[in-house]
């Protein structure tokens, strides 16, 4: 067998995830993300001879790691188990990595991640932090998954490299890039039963002809479906329209490389009208109800209540090599506006024909990150950067999220020392942040101003006490400052039928991470494994008020938001255990405790989640394989918290299949979820009281590779 | 703090831009959504001109903020007849007041419908019907039954294509929902 290694691609080494390459994947292809140093030779070699077909040409790309630590446990999803996500959300994807669950309303999601979401998860898509309106649960990640090569999950505390609001974790997105070698793509198209939902993806890239080092890349991206149903009707108005595109141009020479790229996500999304409320009264007879009327139309159209989202992202990236040091720079600036229609119009004509959203919020944000690596020889690393972000938020409508800017910098640094079969490091940073709000109380403009002075710090330490096996542990810290919401929303929550009132006292969270992992890839068995345990001081939730609140609408429920000691711990496991050379089982699990400042369960945290299935595999070729079997999930009864509306979800068993075959250039992946149509209440599922989760769906992606 | 939040700025915005004259520090009133803040029960004795009352519930910042004035207790005579009139007021721009009953009571009568709820002292019913000739509950007819306090709920709904003539308090989603403290007196 002949190896021949693309030398440009091993520059990343030092790098990789924990991700394991499932066995399935073309030898052409191998994504062999494991933990290389490049004086730690071991693995590599290994890989290469294992006992696959003979190939000619293996790609070894590796991957930068973007934990704060060594330490850290970072999970990943790409190749096959990502293509067969497509056609979904971005947190639909992300279920796949145990540990990470969706926080639902109806049908929107957004990825939580050691029981943590929203501002205590920090988004990096192509090394930009996503900067959207994150305060509400019912707002998605604004990312199309369909641009994704791979999706990474950092779990615990990453505030050393990320800053401010990496409490629960970091998800990092990476885009295809551009391919400097010669044309290439991917056109992915996608049908779902449920809805219907379809979509096509178209991914294009390639040199610039007659310009040396030039490249561009480009991907346009388009979903829509119509209603989604449970296994007894529809579930009103949770159709979607959904859309991206992206250009990137880049500049690749020995001592440079400059990037530059722009991204587009647009969504219209409805929201499940059954769950719209106008008070306590009407609360409580939508929980009588429990699902949506039997009189449910199916449509194709979006109504209200609804919202519309868009998020512009432009990006500069400059690598250079000044002086033996490594410089990266990356500046970013991104707006993000958000609109949203509550169920009905005004009673009013002249304001009914205006049809304003209720709530209409801009977020203009610019960032810089900037890192020096000294690229020292010998074992001793050491580098260090600093990043900074200037944002500014404005309403029109409602000022449920008053007028803020925010201003913030930050250095860090991080010194390693990399051994034959270990690692260590300690990292280290310091930010500052500001935080403008201003207010109208009537004719007056009130303005608050308050800062935040925070260190953070990581401990980690990774050893390969076998080629096989890689052990870590980390000690790293996180931090957040409240939210311009948490200190100053004073009104109805439309969402959650709830008056929220803030507290502008409130301080900043300051979490700590411990946690301890373990992955054993051999030929036979991956096994991937962790425990972990999250302190949180000053953890800001809402906790119920004694009494109602009365308005011209009747009666609410009010919250207010305070802070306490907050821990959450927890374990998740993935095993692939080839029992014979075509069978294969697979099996994940995770359990989650978590528990606010009054030790009460945190209100739609799952405890934890179950899944197994085994996999058929007659045909295991480079460029011909297939793979089929079912799957079966567990989803554990839930803890009650205080002043929930109804009854905690009972346990739930899921059935499901899949199947994935590729014919290169040509992929295929059929999924099947809730097979056998059951009706089930998901814990994190805000608007479980009013809906069921969907019924029986199938879905097909079709992929072409050039 | 001034100071410090400064130098923040400077560094953060070194590398960026620096516009500090931005509308972000001057939020807009917001006058183009609706609020219902007003809720305005007008009772007359048909037997008695001189034995009239309106009754007012007021959150003039709407939901949040301060707290809203509720309606003070309004006094009815025993085995009287009161015609009774409610109205929908939105006062949150004081220079521009909509009474929305123009639109229940008119091009909005087939999606709206006011149930009138009472306990045992008091009985309401509803006299005005809209286009489709279903109830609407603009105005009702309150008889006082027996002495001892009672509450009258005004509950305005919004049944957006769903309106019947069997239309219940639980169907659609509430605008409105005030409750009228009331005494009913021996004469």
């Amino acid at each position: 067998m002949t190896a021949c290694i693309t030398l440009a691609t091993l520059a990343f080494l030092g790098a990789g995830t924990d991700s394991v390459p499932t066995s399935s994947l073309p030898d052409s292809t191998l994504d062999a993300n494991r933990d290389w140093q490049p004086e730690a030779r071991a693995p590599l070699p290994r890989l290469l001879d294992s006992t696959r077909a003979p190939a000619t040409t293996v790609t070894v790309r590796g991957r930068r790691r973007a934990s704060s630590s060594v330490g850290q446990s970072e999970r990943a999803l790409s190749g096959e188990a990502l293509l067969s996500s497509r056609g979904g959300s971005l947190a639909e994807a992300l279920e796949r990595i145990p540990g990470v669950v969706s926080l639902k309303t109806g049908t929107v999601a957004k990825p939580m991640v050691n029981g943590l979401h929203s501002q205590r998860l920090v988004v990096v898509e192509d090394g930009i932090r996503l900067e959207g309106q994150s305060w509400g649960a019912e707002h998605a990640v604004e990312s199309d998954p369909s641009r994704a090569e791979r999706l990474t999950v950092i779990q615990g505390g990453s505030s050393v490299r990320h800053g401010q609001g990496a409490i629960g974790g970091v998800l990092v997105i990476d885009p295809a890039g551009a391919d400097h070698e010669g044309f290439s793509g991917r056109w992915t198209g996608t049908v779902r039963s449920d809805g219907p939902i379809g979509g096509s993806s178209l991914h294009l890239t390639g040199p610039i002809p007659r310009m040396e080092g030039w490249a561009v890349g480009g991907t346009l991206a388009l979903r829509a479906g119509g209603d989604r149903s449970f296994a007894e009707g529809t579930l009103p108005n949770t159709a979607l329209r959904e859309g991206s595109w992206s250009a990137l141009l880049e500049r690749k020479s020995e001592s440079l490389e400059i990037q530059a790229s722009h991204s587009v996500f647009w969504q219209h999304q409805g929201i499940l009208s059954s769950s719209h409320v106008g008070n306590l009264s009407d609360l409580h007879t939508a929980l009588a109800k429990g699902s949506p009327p039997d009189t449910a139309a199916w449509k194709w159209d979006v109504g209200r209540p609804d919202q519309k989202v868009r998020h512009d992202v432009s990006r500069l990236r400059l690598v250079a090599d000044v002086g033996g040091w490594k410089w990266s720079a990356l500046g970013g600036w991104q707006s993000d506006r958000r609109r949203e229609w509550d169920l009905h119009r005004p009673i009013d004509s002249r304001l009914a024909a205006l049809d304003l959203p209720e709530l209409d919020y801009s977020l203009e944000t610019a960032t810089y990150d900037l890192e020096a690596d000294p690229r020292w020889t010998g074992s001793w690393k050491w580098k260090a950067g600093t990043q900074g972000m200037r944002q500014e938020n404005e309403y029109q409508g409602r000022a449920f999220v008053p007028n803020f800017r925010s201003q913030s910098a930050g250095a860090w640094s991080v010194l390693s020392l990399h051994r034959q079969t270990w690692s260590a490091d300690a990292g280290a940073r310091a930010d500052v942040q500001s935080l403008d709000i201003w207010r109208r109380l009537g004719e007056r403009v009130v303005h608050w101003e308050n800062l935040w002075v925070s260190p953070s710090f990581a401990l980690g330490w990774r050893w390969n006490p076998s080629s096989d096996l890689t052990l870590r542990s980390s000690l790293a810290s996180g931090w957040r400052s409240p939210s311009a919401v948490e200190l100053f929303a004073d009104g109805l929550h439309h969402g959650v039928a709830a008056i929220e009132k803030g507290d502008s006292t409130l301080g900043a969270e300051q979490s700590v991470t411990a946690q301890a992992s373990f992955s054993k890839v051999s030929t036979s068995l991956q096994i991937h494994g962790s425990v972990w345990v999250n302190r949180i001081q000053d953890f800001i939730f809402l906790r119920p008020d004694p009494t109602p609140r009365l308005t011209v609408r009747g009666a609410f429920p009010s919250f207010s938001y305070v802070s306490d000691v907050a821990w959450l711990s927890g374990a998740d496991l993935s095993a692939t255990v080839v029992l014979v050379r075509w069978m294969e089982f697979v099996a994940s699990g995770s359990l989650l405790r978590a528990r606010d400042g009054d030790d009460q369960p945190i209100a739609f945290v799952p405890s934890g989640r179950l899944r197994a299935g085994l996999d058929w595999i007659p045909l295991r070729q480079s460029e011909r394989s297939f793979r089929a079997g079912p799957r079966v999930e567990w989803i554990p009864p839930t803890e009650s918290v205080p002043a929930d509306y109804a009854p905690a979800p009972r346990q739930a068993w899921l059935l499901g299949m899949e199947a994935f075959a590729t014919w290169e250039p040509w992929s295929i992946s059929v999924r099947g979820a809730n097979l056998a149509n059951s009706t089930w209440r998901d814990p994190s599922d805000r608007l479980r009281y009013f809906a069921p989760q969907s019924g029986r769906d199938l879905s097909l992606v079709i992929s072409r590779n050039w | 703090m001034k100071t410090k939040t400064t130098l923040v700025g400077l560094t953060a915005a070194a590398l960026l831009w620096s516009c500090d004259d931005s509308s972000v520090e001057s939020p807009v009133e917001d006058h183009e959504h609706e609020s219902i803040t007003t809720v305005q029960l007008k009772l007359a004795n048909r037997a008695l001109a001189s034995d009239t009352l309106t009754l007012t519930f007021l959150d003039a910042d709407g939901n949040g903020g301060a707290k809203p004035l509720q309606p003070a207790l309004g006094r009815l005579k025993s085995g009287a007849v009161y015609d009774a009139t409610v109205r929908f007021l939105d006062q949150s721009n004081p220079s521009d007041i909509h009474d929305l009953n123009e639109e229940i009571g008119g091009s909005e009568s087939d999606d709206h419908r006011i149930f009138w709820t009472t306990g045992s002292k008091l009985n309401a019913s509803v006299v005005d019907l809209d286009s489709k000739g279903f109830l609407l509950g603009l105005r009702a007819t309150l008889t006082t039954l027996a002495t001892g306090t009672d509450s009258l709920r005004i509950n305005l709904r919004h049944l957006p294509g769903i309106k019947t003539a069997t239309s219940k308090i639980t169907d659609g989603e509430t605008d409105a929902d005030v409750a009228f403290p009331l005494e009913v007196t021996a004469p």
